[in-house]
């Protein structure tokens, strides 16, 4: 599969970039509007914080190649981590606005001093698919566990729209997903066995 | 929910070799990282920290090109502290693959440094190293420059200042208990978590799982690294690069991790 990995100047792109090559993945990692517009799969990794983020993105003009890709031609995009924050309306780390592909905003993680619970969340743990996209999927999660950094997560205004869940003091959406935008807030990439097998599952699923 | 908290294999670079210290002294050569990386990968490692024990007391850059490679063979959560001077330098590790970087003498020396790379990559991406030694009289101290230099900086007050400049993990190494596999500093660990709420890697020490069982469970240390107890085997410490099996941690009590 064709697969362009936004680079916008957030982060690692370079280690998914690695996993999915050792996948036998046409991989290229660019922001040029022709090789964004060949491909078949988006992916949008990303580190950093919420408004640099969307910014950087602004600032290539790959806003309106996302928008192009999704809306128009009805393509699949992967957010991973921030990235799948971008695909959100709103976060509280931030003040500008998300892609808004996907009605939901990002909250930080408060426990109280009792809880002792560290943030950000940093660690490896289980997911759980929603029950409504279990069946018929390729993807099969429930015993795999992924790595995890963050201090900001999703709440979907419409729990359809959440696709995996995760426990950290409170539960939490773990990934979301509306018709061909989808986002993980763990990193595949950085999952080695458990994350190789979700991408070549959730490209099984996508094809 | 899987429960168990991250144990982390610590690899020591020195000219490209990975190499293991006993007190942050004498490196003993122990093979090629790459070969290291690939038992790692097949293992299925938590997590890895990559520390070059020579860049800042040479005053080198970080053997980008090494790093590069190694980020290429790893799919697993990666760090990297060594001769990190300046935010391109933090840039530079981020965007070859790397996922964060591990800030010691210069988050010492210009603690702003931690507030760009923070507001620049996240703050869960920047982690502040803190090589504590005591002296005679017990009295832990950071060292700086590889554990060359010593500082009048205490521990406690430089682990308060990495929070507030905006790191998101501690890594918290005891140069006197390096090597040594005698267990952890767990005075050291207690007092670091006590006045601290971002995670603690307690390093330094680790000879057993046990001795990351008492760490992590007993002087609240998020996570345990180590790097003899992953690298030699039997009392001879014979080179052999190992990571203990799922089985392993359950039989010796690692168990149990708060949020689950």
């Amino acid at each position: 599969m064709k697969i362009c990995i936004l680079d916008y100047g957030m982060g690692n792109v370079k280690s998914v970039a690695n996993m999915l090559k050792t996948l036998d993945q046409d991989v290229a990692i660019s922001n040029n509007p022709e090789i964004v517009n060949d491909s078949e799969l988006l992916i949008l990794p990303g580190v950093g914080s919420f408004d640099k983020g969307i910014t950087s993105i602004e600032h290539r003009s790959l806003d309106t190649a996302i928008y192009e890709h999704v809306n128009a031609k009805h393509k699949p995009i992967l957010g991973i981590c921030l990235g799948m924050q971008l695909l959100g309306e709103a976060s509280r780390e931030g003040k500008l606005k998300g892609l808004g592909l996907i009605p939901f905003h990002c909250e930080r993680f408060e426990f109280s001093s009792k809880a002792d619970l560290k943030v950000p969340h940093v660690g490896w743990d289980f997911v759980e698919l929603a029950p409504r996209y279990k069946l018929g999927s390729a993807i099969r999660v429930d015993k795999d566990r992924f790595y995890f950094t963050h201090s900001y997560y999703a709440i979907c205004d419409n729990p359809d729209n959440e696709w995996m869940s995760c426990r950290y003091g409170i539960r939490f959406t773990a990934a979301v997903r509306q018709e061909k935008v989808f986002g993980v807030q763990f990193h595949p990439e950085k999952s080695h066995r458990f994350g190789m097998d979700f991408f070549k599952r959730f490209l099984i699923e996508i094809h | 929910m899987f429960n168990r908290p991250r144990i982390i294999p610590c690899m020591s670079l020195q000219d490209g070799n990975m190499v293991k210290t006993v007190q942050f002294k004498n490196p003993r050569y122990l093979g090629d990282p790459l070969n290291a990386i690939s038992i790692y990968n097949t293992k299925g490692v938590d997590e890895m920290c990559v520390l070059d024990i020579a860049a800042t007391r040479e005053d080198v850059k970080p053997d980008f090109a090494l790093l590069e490679q190694i980020a290429a063979e790893a799919f697993f959560p990666l760090s990297y502290g060594g001769g990190i001077s300046c935010l391109c330098d933090v840039e530079t590790i981020i965007s070859i693959g790397f996922d964060k970087v591990i800030l010691n003498t210069e988050a010492l020396r210009n603690s702003q440094l931690i507030a760009d790379a923070a507001d620049s990559i996240g703050s869960q991406s920047v982690v502040v190293s803190i090589d504590a030694k005591r002296d005679f009289r017990s009295i832990s101290k950071c060292w700086i420059v590889d554990g060359t230099q010593k500082t009048s900086v205490k521990p406690v007050e430089m682990a308060q200042k990495a929070e507030q400049y905006g790191a998101g993990e501690i890594l918290l190494n005891s140069i006197d208990n390096d090597g040594m596999m005698n267990g952890y500093d767990t005075k050291l660990v207690r007092d670091i978590t006590a006045v601290t709420s971002i995670p603690v890697i307690a390093c330094g020490g680790a000879g057993s799982l046990d001795d990351m069982r008492t760490v992590l469970q007993e002087c609240g240390a998020h996570a345990a690294a180590a790097g003899s107890l992953f690298s030699y085997y039997g009392k001879q410490k014979a080179v052999l690069i190992t990571v203990p099996e799922e089985g392993d941690y359950e039989k010796a009590g690692i168990t149990t991790r708060r949020g689950c």
